[in-house]
């Protein structure tokens, strides 16, 4: 695509320049493009200057206490970055398993007798995949509900980095 | 700070900047909701309609420290508050002013002599830029005192200061 742009832009220039003028205008090709460059050069001119206009003239005074997290003054008790437990993810699984594994052992039972052998082959190898998912809930304690509250990572305490300075207490 | 800062004489460029970052810093004063005692009454009384703040471009009372430019030192501070000021002064991002407001944050006020629990001036906890008296200061004392922050704000500058300029002639 890019190439392809740059050689019109190179037949154009060789065509412009053995026409007049004039006849610059009418090239449609070469505006395209001339338009796309100078667009990129402006977009990238405003950011890329902005940021150095930036760096050049903002103060820069860094404090171990300018990122903790604000907390009305208080010192704060671990940081705003905890891991969540996600027990979603779980219950969808144990959903999936369950709730899959009877809607279709239920169409299964009414006809297994008319099927006979077949059927049950068939179901074999379905709950066979099934099981798969189910032992790996089984063997991750994730059937145990209350686990997920004790084994959660616990994050260490954000020590007060930056000293609290003491005030002068004599009057 | 900046980088720019006392590095340039005097010249075309730094001066117009000068101007252009001061002209938008004074007329943005973005004051920290930071009311500690009575003086937050008539801080409030300053943001509400009849004496209305926002004409100055100071309005917008921030809950963060993250946003705020200007810290009121809205009434009493008391040695337990005086930590937690100190922490809030310092989450503020520069450039940060602090405006002590009251007779109690300029200098101890009513709780001077028997006030085993107030710090005597909030000076002795963070730099104070603006000093407004008062017990409580009426709301246009503090405007007066955000008018002189501003012009406090309006001469900063970037260029090379003396101590600098002298100490190079003496180096040459």
């Amino acid at each position: 695509m890019m190439t392809n742009q740059l050689t019109i832009l190179a037949t154009s220039i060789i065509a412009s320049a053995e026409t007049t003028n004039s006849a610059l205008h009418t090239n449609s090709n070469l505006e395209l493009v001339l338009g796309i460059l100078l667009f990129s050069i402006a977009g990238f001119g405003i950011v890329f200057g902005g940021l150095l206009v930036g760096s050049i003239v903002r103060p820069t005074l860094p404090h171990p206490e300018k990122g903790t997290a604000y907390e009305c003054g208080e010192p704060a008790i671990g940081d705003g970055w905890v891991q969540f437990d996600l027990r979603f993810y779980t219950v969808a699984l144990v959903f999936i398993v369950f709730d899959v594994e009877i809607a279709l052992l239920w169409p299964w039972a009414v006809v297994f007798k008319e099927m006979g052998t077949p059927a049950f082959w068939a179901f074999l190898v379905f709950f066979l995949l099934i099981a798969i998912p189910f032992a790996y809930e089984w063997k991750s304690g994730y059937l145990n509900w209350v686990r997920a509250s004790t084994g959660q990572r616990r994050e260490p305490l954000l020590k007060d980095k930056a000293e609290t300075t003491d005030v002068v207490t004599s009057s | 700070m900046s980088w720019i800062e006392n590095r340039f004489e005097e010249g075309v460029i730094v001066t117009s900047l000068d101007w252009a970052i001061n002209w938008g810093r004074s007329n943005s004063i973005w004051p920290m909701t930071f009311g500690l005692a009575c003086c937050a009454i008539e801080m409030m009384a300053v943001g509400a309609s009849r004496f209305d703040i926002d004409r100055f471009g100071a309005g917008a009372f921030r809950a963060s420290p993250r946003q705020s430019d200007l810290m009121i030192v809205a009434g009493t501070v008391t040695y337990k508050m005086a930590s937690r000021l100190k922490r809030l002064y310092n989450q503020m991002p520069e450039p940060k002013y602090v405006m002590a407001m009251g007779a109690c944050t300029v200098g101890g006020g009513p709780y001077f002599k028997h006030g085993y629990h107030v710090v005597k001036g909030v000076d002795l906890v963070v730099p104070v830029d603006i000093y407004v008296p008062g017990c409580p200061p009426r709301p246009e004392a503090l405007i007066e005192g955000l008018m002189r922050l501003q012009d406090k704000i309006r001469s900063q500058r970037r260029t090379k200061d003396v101590m600098t300029k002298a100490k190079e002639m003496a180096l040459a």
